[in-house]
Order: structure tokens, then C-alpha cells, then sequence
């Protein structure tokens, strides 16, 4: 059976759509302004530092990641049940709030970016800004528009998604996080390796999409 | 005004497991079935490839075979007492959605209940005398035996390609299996899936304790197989994407990879894919249904007639829709009276997370059905009065599961004021290659004042009440997980391992951190009308041109996954349907 109708609409594609998905190129932030952009980066260089183990979230583009996802349906907390009445709870009972992660994180940051000292967040050293976050992460800043507790807890888990998510959403640039904790990567196959016991792979990393080149900058 | 559709034999509401059972039972016999799914049409090819599911952040961590809250979801309160909340994101259990349900993005382990669970309540007042049981316990025997249902899930693990290793044929005990399990006619359809260091190491570890392991039965085709409607199945590969996910390869048994491509084909069988059944519609004496009303994608109502209706929805949702229907009488905790939404159960799950002295383990490598098992402390095979003043009913398997660990999943960094951050955070994710996990599948009794019902005020975007649920944990299921994990804890501890930490229930049920997705109860098959909502052929008793049927007919949870036993008591009252009433309708057991 010959299918000519198919081959000429193959052709006649854009090349693109036949491409795999390219790593987003790095560019101005699409959620962010340029100052929450710098207080997420400072954060983020906290949160998963650069030390002995290796890179950090900063190298592997979490805040980009963040940036991304905060634009997106995740951001914007699309899905939820949002009906009221609203009304508070006990923690068991789940987040009541109908404020979305997006909101939560430009609230948040217009509120506490300012240090106590006068200093602003972002252009603090490490050692001060390990201590504000430790204070959000202990609840000395809450009410009056902060909500530091819930703000710190969101930071970390999602600096943690764009540290290991697949590279094709922004962050775990070059492999980063796959590459501190040994993840050899996505493999439809495993079974020639039931036996391996821990031994090294002779196997190139590879992400939902390919290999690292597959994420390349255009 | 609702669009009447020309009538049929047998409307289906959800097109997960059951549905595509009856399904396939019904056109079988030359009825015209419609199903109505909520969800889209999922196909195997076009939407499970691996480079769409093999992307732990869409699909693991952020559900995306997952209903939404704002489509469905349930109010939550932990007493009778308080008001319920909406449950406003995914949680405790995540609830499939589209073809296949649950039953496409399960974990695949395929456990069959042990004989002693189905007369739970006989059997432990025989053994141990009624005052085990408090007086809020409602747990009651099933309305079937092992003996009964054992041909039905002999036929289950055949249509879905189950692997495992059997070890009670026909009463002979088979070396390898589990000693302790009810008697099989036959074996598996397919062998044991491969073992890995870390199975070998909890097997060795139980054998020397005195305990029995045995290879998890697993819903993953561990070799090429053909079912018994000619469905074929490939070879499982161990990428370690099962649970909440759709399997690429043809290798995990789904109704995708077992039924459905069958039934799509017949001539008798229609799929109306985003559909959602908003009610069952009853005539005016309230005995006799004559079809659904359901809303379809552009939010057009419909009117569908048909001669039987089948209620084949998640455990929660069966419940749900009965009580919008007013089908059955609803539960009233004041009094016991009333069934539907009685005897609403989830599960006690359990671990001893442990640190093992050095990487070796290939956690990436795995499947959701890969692990070894023991039964020791399920059912009677343990004495439940072991510890002195803490005795209880109930229990559950342990074993250790090799499910293929994705890197997010394995990175939790902790909640609240102990969460781990900065070099700290880096240094504990590094334990990824050398962490093993020994869990409990810890059953949950049923207690008078744990139930579903309708709630007073918050609404489904049909403008139903939305479900809701009165629950919490309760002592006696406090006990039985603490006795769970310090095995859980024993044994890892035995393998050579450090404890981690442990994960018991002994507070307050949290909807926000995920348990199982184990529910049980609320539209419970019993032996009398006075029990339960369904007969043991998933008949209701108030309506008999209606069946229900899932894991919402378990008068308890038992101390295992749930999903062979719901096969199981689908087939077996379909196989009623068949052989008596649609050749003379009616009650097929007397009230």
C-alpha cells in the first residue's frame, strides 16, 4: 500500500516539528522580575550550595526552572479545588488557601527581601542569608502579607524538583543533580542489568529526551 | 433538557478495571454495552510511549494520570463531631483518571487475600474470643469464602498475565512460594520476575529469622505472554516506571494490555470517553433503574437508558454516586443504621527506611511488583496477643520492594522546621545508591464512626455535594502498625542495615502526605441486606438492576493491595450477571 498523501505531508512539516524538544535557551526571566529573579538566586545558592560534592542549584539553573514553572500551569495552581466557603483548618486537613504558588512567591519575596539589617536579601553574604532563611524555615515571619514558613517550605521543594527534574524543564543543567547522587538517567531497558550490584555503567547519562546534546543550546 | 440516547442493555459509569470486566462479559453474551468514562480515551501507543511517561516530574510528582481536585474531590473530617474541609489538592491517595483508572497507573503488585481474611471477624473471635474486637469495630466476614472465589482469581491472573510462584497447590506446598498462602488450582501464568541484590538480601535476612519469604506476585509479564482473549504482552524491561505511570511496553497488566483492545472491537460495545455520570435514574417506586444521566465534554446533559447499570468507579466515587442517586439508604453513624457509606476503610502503611553500609543496589532498576514478601504477621499467622495489654486485630505483609527509584522522589528534603537544607541536603541525597526500604501493607479495620456521606456544603462543578469522609486512625490500627515496622525495623536492622528513620501511624490521619490509594468500603457486598449495600454478585440490594463493584465491597482493608481480590469479585458476579440474571431479572439472592 502506498501512502503518497502521508509522505508529502511529512515533507512538507516545518523541520522543527520534527526535532526533539531543545532545552529552553537562557533569556530574560518570563515570571519573574529581575529583582525576585536575584532573591531566588540567592536563595537557591543557600538551599543547594555550591561545595565539595559538586555543583549547585544555581549551576544547574533551578532558579531558571522556577522562573518556568511559576509561569505555567503549576504556577498558577491550575487543577486545585478553589470553590469556598474558605475557611482555615489543622495542617492534616491541607493547604485551605486559594492563593496560587505564583502569587504566593511575588507576596512573599516583595515582603521579606528587605533583611531586618536594611540590606536586601540578594546582595547579602552567605553567612546572613543562611540565617534569614533558617528563620523563615522556623516561623519568625509570619502575618502582615508574610507567610514564611509556607514560603521556605515551597522554595526548598521546589529547588529540589528543578534540581532533579528530566533537563528538558529548565533546571539539573548538564545532569547536575542526576550526576551528585548517581542517577545514571531515563532507560526503557534495564534488564541486561539485573546483575550490576552497584558496579560503574559504561553508559552515556540520558534524560526523558536523549542524551545531554539533546538539551544543547540552540 | 437532557438529549435521550437510544436505549442499550448495560450502561457502565467509569471505564477503569471493572467496566472493561463487565464490559467484556456482557457483549460477550451479544448485549449492547455503553461505557461512560470521565476521562480521555488512553492508548498504550499513543500515550504511554516511554518518551511521554518516563518523566517523574509530570507523572509521579505532579499526577498527570491523576484526577484533579477541581474535577473530583472529597471534604475531610476526623470526627463526626467537626466540620469537613475540602480536600483542595492531591494528597493522601491519588485517584486515576480516563481508560484504564487506577488500574493503569498502579504499581502491580498482585496480591491474592489469605482464606482467613475473608471470615476475619469468625475467625479471630473462634481464636481469640470477642473481646478482641471493641465495640466500635464494624469489621465483618465477606460475602464470599476463599473456596468460592479462588476459580475467579485463578481466571483474573490468567486474563492479566499475572508472575509469581505458587506455593499451595492444590494443597501441596511448593518450595520457593509462599507456604502460607490459600490453596491455588494452577500456577501462575508466568514465572517470578528476576530478583536484585536488595530482594536476595531481605530473602536470605527473613529465611534466617524463621520467617518465610516469598516472591511478590507481580502484574508485570515477566516473559512474552498471550491472554486468554489472545491480548499479547511483552516481556517487562525493569525501566522502573510503574506506579503512576502507564506502561510503554505492553508489560504491566492494565486493561489497556489485557481487555480493552478486545472489547473496542465488538460491535456490541460503544466508549463515550469525557462523559461524567452525574446520576443513576430510578423510577418512581424507587426499586428499578432506568438509566444514567451524564454531561459529556461541552457540557451538554444526556439521558441514557439501559436495562442495567453498572457502578464501576473508584471506591470513593461508587459511594458517591449512590448517595447522589439515592440508591440504598445512607449510613447513619447515630444509629448503625443504613449502608451506603458504612464501613469506610483505607490503610495503615508502614517502613523502616535503612542505610545499608555501601551503594550496590541499583535503585533506577526495578518494578512495582518486584520485591519478596512475608506473611508472618498477616492474618492468623501470627499471635495478635504477642505483645502483653497490646493486642489487636489485623496485620499485614512486609517485604522489600525494588519499584525503580526516581530522583526527585528519593530527594525529599523533610517538612516543617527539620526539613534539611545546603551541604547537609547534598550529602543526605547522596544516600540515594544505598538506602533500602522494608515496608508494611498494614490492613485498617472498620470502625461505627468512620463513614461516607454527602457533604452540607461544598460542591462538584455538577453542583453535587461533593463526598465526604469522617475518619481517623484508630488505637487498635495504631498498634498493629507500631507491632508492623518494629518487624520492618528488625529485619532491615538484620540485613545489616542503620535505621533511618520509621514511618508508623501513630497520630492523626494527614490528607496531605501520600499513604496508599487503598480505600475500601462504603458500598460493601454482605450477606444480608442489613450489612452491606451489594449481594456477593455486586447486586444492590434495594435495586436489582444495579451492580457496584471495586474495592468499595470490602468490608475492611485487609493487609494487602486490593486489586486481584477487586478482579476477582468482579468476575465472580459477573459470572451471576451471566448464568442467571439476564436470562430471568431479579434479587439473585433472597433478602
Amino acid at each position: 500500500m502506498s501512502l503518497p498523501g502521508l509522505a508529502v505531508a511529512l515533507t512538507a512539516l516545518p523541520a522543527l516539528a520534527l526535532q526533539p524538544p531543545r532545552r529552553p535557551a537562557p533569556s530574560e526571566p518570563v515570571f519573574f522580575t529581575a529583582l525576585e529573579r536575584a532573591f531566588v538566586t540567592a536563595a537557591v545558592d543557600r538551599l543547594l550550595p555550591a561545595d565539595e560534592l559538586g555543583p549547585g542549584g544555581v549551576a544547574a539553573e533551578v532558579p531558571r526552572y522556577i522562573d518556568l514553572q511559576l509561569a505555567g500551569p503549576w504556577g498558577r495552581g491550575d487543577g486545585r479545588y478553589v470553590a469556598g466557603p474558605m475557611k482555615d483548618g489543622p495542617p492534616t486537613l491541607g493547604d485551605q488557601a486559594i492563593m496560587s504558588r505564583a502569587t504566593l512567591y511575588r507576596m512573599c519575596i516583595a515582603a521579606l527581601r528587605t533583611l531586618p539589617a536594611g540590606r536586601d536579601f540578594a546582595d547579602a553574604d552567605p553567612t546572613a542569608r543562611d540565617a534569614f532563611l533558617r528563620s523563615l524555615q522556623q516561623g519568625e515571619h509570619e502575618g502582615n502579607q508574610m507567610q514564611g514558613k509556607k514560603f521556605f517550605a515551597t522554595l526548598l521543594e521546589d529547588s529540589v524538583s528543578g534540581f532533579m527534574a528530566d533537563p528538558s524543564y529548565g533546571g539539573n543543567a548538564g545532569f547536575v543533580g542526576w550526576k551528585l547522587i548517581g542517577y545514571p538517567g531515563v532507560r526503557y531497558d534495564w534488564a541486561p542489568y539485573l546483575k550490576n550490584d552497584g558496579r560503574a555503567l559504561d553508559l552515556p547519562l540520558v534524560g526523558t529526551f536523549g542524551p545531554a546534546d539533546g538539551y544543547g543550546l540552540e | 433538557m437532557a438529549t435521550r440516547k437510544p436505549a442499550v442493555d448495560a450502561v457502565v459509569c467509569g471505564f477503569g478495571l471493572t467496566g472493561a470486566l463487565v464490559a467484556e462479559a456482557l457483549t460477550a453474551q451479544g448485549l449492547r454495552v455503553v461505557a461512560l468514562e470521565r476521562g480521555s480515551m488512553l492508548r498504550t501507543a499513543t500515550d504511554f510511549s516511554p518518551a511521554i511517561q518516563m518523566d517523574e516530574l509530570r507523572f509521579q510528582q505532579r499526577h498527570g494520570l491523576m484526577v484533579q481536585p477541581e474535577q473530583s474531590t472529597q471534604t475531610f473530617r476526623h470526627e463526626a463531631s467537626g466540620e469537613a474541609l475540602p480536600m483542595r489538592d492531591i494528597g493522601a491517595w491519588q485517584i486515576g483518571t480516563g481508560v484504564g483508572g487506577s488500574a493503569a497507573h498502579w504499581a502491580g503488585q498482585a496480591f491474592r487475600l489469605m482464606p482467613d481474611e475473608f471470615r476475619l471477624r469468625s475467625h479471630m473471635i473462634d481464636r481469640y474470643g470477642a473481646d478482641i474486637f471493641p465495640d466500635t469495630m464494624t469489621s465483618q466476614d465477606y460475602a464470599v469464602g476463599y473456596d468460592e472465589l479462588e476459580p475467579y482469581y485463578d481466571r483474573f491472573e490468567k486474563l492479566m498475565g499475572i508472575s509469581g510462584q505458587a506455593g499451595n497447590l492444590r494443597g501441596t506446598i511448593i518450595p520457593g512460594g509462599n507456604p502460607l498462602e490459600g490453596w491455588r488450582s494452577e500456577h501462575y501464568p508466568n514465572p517470578p520476575l528476576a530478583r536484585m541484590k536488595s530482594t536476595e538480601l531481605f530473602d536470605k535476612t527473613a529465611g534466617s529469622l524463621g520467617l518465610h519469604p516469598y516472591p511478590c506476585a507481580a502484574a508485570h509479564a515477566s516473559r512474552p505472554y498471550t491472554n486468554p482473549l489472545g491480548v499479547r504482552m511483552g516481556r517487562c524491561t525493569y525501566c522502573g516506571f510503574c506506579s503512576g505511570y502507564g506502561c510503554g511496553n505492553y508489560s504491566k497488566s492494565s486493561p489497556q494490555t489485557t481487555i480493552i483492545p478486545v472489547v473496542m472491537q465488538r460491535d456490541e460495545f460503544e466508549l463515550r470517553s469525557r462523559s461524567v455520570v452525574t446520576r443513576v435514574l430510578i423510577d418512581s417506586a424507587g426499586k428499578h433503574a432506568t438509566g444514567v444521566e451524564y454531561v459529556d465534554v461541552s457540557g451538554k446533559t444526556f439521558m441514557q437508558p439501559a436495562e442495567m447499570v453498572f457502578v464501576c468507579s473508584f471506591t470513593l466515587a461508587n459511594s458517591h454516586l449512590l448517595l447522589v442517586s439515592g440508591i440504598g439508604s445512607p449510613y447513619d453513624p447515630a444509629t448503625g443504621q443504613g449502608v451506603v457509606g458504612r464501613n469506610y476503610a483505607f490503610q495503615l502503611w508502614g517502613a523502616a527506611n535503612i542505610v545499608m553500609a555501601g551503594p550496590g543496589y541499583d535503585p533506577w532498576i526495578g518494578a512495582g511488583g518486584l520485591g519478596q514478601i512475608i506473611d508472618d504477621y498477616d492474618c492468623d499467622n501470627f499471635d495478635h496477643r504477642a505483645v502483653p495489654g497490646q493486642a489487636f486485630v489485623g496485620g499485614g505483609y512486609i517485604g522489600l520492594f525494588q519499584y525503580g527509584n526516581q530522583p526527585i522522589g528519593s530527594s525529599s528534603p523533610g517538612v516543617g522546621k527539620d526539613a534539611v537544607w545546603g551541604s547537609a541536603l547534598k550529602k543526605q541525597m547522596t544516600n540515594y545508591q544505598n538506602t533500602l526500604q522494608v515496608q508494611s501493607m498494614g490492613g485498617n479495620q472498620s470502625y461505627r464512626d468512620c463513614y461516607l456521606s454527602l457533604d452540607p456544603t461544598y460542591k462538584d462543578p455538577y453542583g453535587r455535594p461533593l463526598l465526604r469522609v469522617t475518619y481517623d486512625f484508630k488505637d487498635n490500627d495504631r498498634r498493629m502498625s507500631r507491632f508492623l515496622v518494629d518487624q520492618c525495623q528488625r529485619i532491615g536492622e538484620a540485613m545489616g542495615g542503620r535505621l533511618l528513620n520509621r514511618v508508623d501511624r501513630g497520630g492523626s490521619f494527614d490528607t496531605t502526605q501520600f499513604q496508599t490509594t487503598h480505600n475500601s468500603g462504603g458500598a460493601v457486598a454482605s450477606a444480608t441486606p442489613d450489612k452491606g449495600v451489594v449481594n456477593k454478585f455486586g447486586q444492590t440490594w434495594s435495586t436489582p438492576n444495579v451492580f457496584v463493584y471495586g474495592a468499595s465491597q470490602f468490608p475492611q482493608t485487609p493487609g494487602r493491595n486490593p486489586t486481584i481480590t477487586v478482579g476477582a469479585t468482579t468476575l465472580l458476579g459477573l459470572d451471576g450477571v451471566v448464568k442467571t440474571y439476564i436470562k430471568s431479572p431479579g434479587a439473585m439472592v433472597p433478602a
